[in-house]
């Protein structure tokens, strides 16, 4: 230690040395305290040289050996003599850093300690003062620069498929997360240049629109005036549920229940066999009248509360199944409700549609006296007559 | 006997003159410097491979034949006393005749990845293992050369043992078939050497210096090696004195070289019916920690010079040649500066620094070769020349792709050949030691071979003097 060296500087190795108990590097030092980085290694070796006995210190030699310019990393100070023999023409010797010798820091703390040194491009100024090599300017550049440039050694077809086309193409399939939900709450746009905006500026261009909603193949003048039936039991509308479900008293409920359990049934197929045949042949009449008018319409599958302008349209095996009297609205069509279905999965999958396209029982039926459905009294599987309502498949 | 004291300056004033470093020698825009970029529609698998080779036998076969015609002849040379015809096909060689046949070589060797066996072993649709060599002790290693006609087995021990063939390369064959199918061979023919400019009189060259390094391999910061720091440090010029610090000075652009990044260690996980592609088995091969060092070493260095880097073998772009440069995000603190002081490259890439032509790889088409290679020649102290010289003798730089070495398809073109340019440094990276040697080609034309040295493993960097293309190496122990 020198009378040059700053009461500063000293303190500051001191502090890092026995208070932290950390290694101090000479850019380190040079870069806290901006002192220029040979006057930063000469602060170093020379508190170094004050109090060797506690201290180790890190050296580098530059030079060359056999014709290539070597630099070396001395850990301890007692081999750099060793070391200086190797070379043919030593540059410099100068320290790299000093830790207390009661701690034993490997060449990893090291390498960690200097990793905390951070160069800000902000500050360049300070830092070619301090001795690093002037580069030049930083330039930023414009993004441009970055975009691939088409291959002059890849001919490429553009009709063919590619990840851009891809991209464009409609998704056939979308598993609903991004499609199902649509908020009632009234959107209020935000300010222009709001952090909400200025967010969906940033995330993707165009969000895709669901592709699987669901619209009716109706014409839209076609308004329903009131849910009739429901279709299809598969479909677990929700809606459908409730507004049908509001309507179904207890006693149905406990009654149809019990006349699907039965119905669907695997374990015994014998029990209340005749309810159903029973009821369905009392209304046969109607039901009749009510198949021939679905005839007239085909209807999609997929419909799973179809909300329709005339009862031709929705007709289920199921209202062969309602009261005697049945419910008129207004108009004079028949009101139908509709039971939760208690059956099991292997009902439901039983009378599941196939397809869309094979929807067109209803029509067969309609030419085929529902009497067919009567018939089996005698088997033993219901789930077998059930599926017979729809008719063959064409 | 000095002591280190002695060496040890001291502090003039306290007053560091500030060293302006030679401004980036490697121009904005230059003549091929998109050559291997790729549009990102252009990445594409549905073409067939086999157009590739055709394209290389279009492109090389005349070459070739040319060559052979001037040395051999049709019918009007004789060797060892018979006349040497020239055969157009394979198929037509006549046994027992003295003649010469162009086409592609093949080699037929027990270890090459087979995808054949990869589908029937149901593990078709995971990375394979690449061997340390597709030489095999148990099965039999043939050499053929084919064309649209068939295929013949080359044979010749003591040829093999002077000269290299791997598959892809196209050349010219003078031989005798000794029995069917069988092609004893005497001499080969390479296709010729395609132009290369004029040379810049020195006079014109500022004389500046590259520093090439490959192979940092840069992990995160708990297993960071001390040799970066110190890299990092001298070229910033904070290691040594003013001496030291003049000549680094001079380094006006540092060309990283492929195999910046640490790949993380995988388990080897054979286990294919049980793993999951899409699940948590199916982990990346690299590590965040390690690419945040990678990004500070880059940003810390561009604050002082300018920095070109290559993608390699071990970083997180496209496994398939020509790789493209790396994306912007992994330069997270300085990626406003990429396309300027960063400057993102192709592996292969072309680079011009004052009329000097330069092309470079990361090291995976000589690295591949060496695997076709028996032990013996792997040996020789100076086989990475050998295999950097037969590069360019068969006017390929990658001709073991699409075979072993992965690519694109590319359609009816193969980016690989050296079509209209030779160029004047040839430089691969990642190789297990510096070389600097001259090689003669035809016609005058002479190119600097350069092969960089992995840092990881050997702490070296090269110095490269632009105007005098002499090198030096810098290096860093520990």
């Amino acid at each position: 230690m020198t009378m040059g060296d700053s009461q500063k500087e000293v303190e500051y190795i001191s502090d890092k040395l026995f208070k932290d108990n950390s290694i101090v590097s000479y850019s380190q030092l040079s870069k806290d305290l901006g002192v220029p980085l040979s006057r930063s290694k000469e602060i170093l070796y020379n508190f170094f040289k004050s109090n060797k006995t506690k201290l180790n210190a890190s050296f580098i030699i530059t030079g060359t050996v056999k014709g290539a310019i070597e630099l070396k990393f001395v850990e301890f100070e007692d081999q750099v003599n060793e070391h200086l023999k190797a070379f043919d023409k030593v540059s410099s010797v100068h320290i790299y850093s000093l830790s207390l010798s009661e701690f034993k820091y490997s060449v990893k703390d090291l390498v960690l300690n200097q990793l905390k040194i951070q160069v800000s491009v902000d500050k360049l100024d300070y830092y070619y003062d301090l001795g690093m090599i002037k580069g030049p300017a930083l330039v930023a550049s414009s993004n441009s620069l970055l975009q691939p440039v088409k291959a002059e050694v890849v001919p490429i077809n553009n009709s063919a498929r590619s990840p851009t086309n891809v991209k464009q193409e409609p998704k056939k399939f979308n598993t609903g997360l991004s499609s199902g939900y649509v908020s009632r709450k009234q959107q209020k746009p935000a300010p222009i240049g709001s952090d909400i905006t200025k967010m969906a500026s940033t995330k993707r261009k165009a969000e895709p629109v669901p592709k699987y909603q669901y619209k009716s193949r109706k014409p839209a003048t076609q308004k329903p005036d009131k849910v009739v039936m429901s279709h299809d039991y598969d479909n677990d509308d929700e809606h459908a549920d409730l507004d049908v479900a509001k309507k179904i008293t207890k006693e149905d409920k406990t009654k149809l229940s019990a006349m699907f359990e039965d119905d669907f049934s695997d374990n015994d197929g014998n029990v209340n066999e005749l309810e159903e045949p029973i009821m369905a042949e009392d209304n046969e009449d109607e039901n009749v009248e009510l198949f021939k008018m679905e005839a007239d319409e085909a209807k999609p599958a997929e419909v799973g509360v179809e909300e329709v302008e005339a009862p031709e349209e929705g007709m289920t095996n199921f209202e062969l199944e309602q009261p005697q009297e049945p419910e008129y609205d207004e108009d004079g069509y028949i009101i139908t409700h509709r039971p939760k279905p208690k059956a099991n999965k292997a009902a439901k999958s039983a009378n599941k549609p196939k397809a869309p396209s094979q929807n067109n029982a209803p029509t067969e039926i309609g030419s085929a006296p529902p009497s067919s459905k009567i018939a089996p009294k005698t088997g033993n599987k219901k789930q077998a007559s059930l599926m017979n309502f729809f008719g063959k498949k064409k | 006997m000095m002591k280190y004291q002695d060496y040890i300056h001291s502090a003039d004033d306290g007053i560091e003159p500030v060293i302006k470093r030679r401004e980036p020698c490697i121009p904005d825009d230059y003549d091929k410097k998109n050559e291997f970029d790729l549009a990102n529609t252009g990445r594409r698998y549905d073409h067939q491979f086999s157009s590739m080779y055709q394209s290389r036998m279009n492109s090389l076969k005349s070459r070739v034949d040319e060559q052979a015609m001037a040395k051999w002849g049709n019918g009007t040379l004789k060797r060892d006393g018979q006349i040497i015809q020239k055969v157009d096909r394979i198929l037509n060689i006549t046994s027992n005749k003295l003649c010469w046949v162009s086409g592609t070589v093949f080699c037929d060797l027990g270890n090459k990845l087979n995808i054949l066996n990869d589908v029937k072993g149901g593990t078709d649709d995971v990375l394979p293992q690449i061997p340390d060599s597709y030489r095999s002790q148990d099965v039999g290693e043939v050499v053929m050369l084919e064309d649209e006609s068939g295929r013949a087995v080359l044979e010749g021990d003591e040829f093999f043992k002077e000269n290299i063939l791997v598959t892809g390369v196209i050349v010219a064959v003078l031989g005798i078939e000794l029995q069917a199918g069988v092609f004893e061979i005497i001499d080969v023919i390479y296709p010729s050497v395609a132009p290369q400019r004029s040379l810049p009189t020195v006079s014109d060259r500022q004389g500046t210096k590259i520093a090439f390094v490959s192979g940092l391999e840069i992990t995160e910061s708990v297993n960071y090696d001390l040799k970066l720091e110190l890299l990092k440090q001298y070229l910033q010029g904070e290691i040594g004195e003013s001496d030291d610090k003049q000549s680094v000075a001079q380094i006006s652009q540092v060309v990283i070289a492929g195999s910046s990044i640490k790949e993380l260690e995988q388990a080897n996980n054979d286990d294919y019916h049980s793993s999951n592609n899409y699940g948590s088995k199916n982990i990346s091969r690299f590590s965040a920690e390690c690419l945040k060092s990678f990004d500070k070493f880059v940003s810390d260095l561009v604050a002082t010079c300018s920095v070109a880097i290559m993608p390699g073998e071990s970083d997180p772009t496209d496994i398939c040649l020509p790789q493209q440069s790396l994306h912007k995000s992994f330069f997270l603190t300085c990626k406003n500066y990429v396309g300027k002081n960063i400057k993102a490259l192709t592996n292969p890439a072309w680079l011009e620094v004052e009329g000097v032509r330069y092309l470079g790889t990361s090291g995976q088409n000589v690295n591949d070769i060496l695997k076709y290679l028996t032990n013996e020649m792997r040996q020789d102290p100076q086989i990475v020349f050998k295999v950097m010289a037969g590069t360019l003798k068969w006017q390929n730089i990658a001709p073991t792709a699409p075979d072993t070495l992965f690519c694109y398809p590319f359609d009816n073109c193969d980016p690989f050949t050296l079509s209209n340019e030779t160029p004047h440094v040839y430089f691969v990276g990642n190789q297990s030691k510096f070389i600097d040697k001259c090689i003669n080609l035809q016609n005058n034309i002479s190119v600097k071979l350069l092969s960089i040295p992995k840092f990881s493993q050997t702490g070296e960097i090269v110095l490269l003097d632009t105007c005098t293309l002499e090198t030096q190496i810098v290096k860093i122990v520990i």
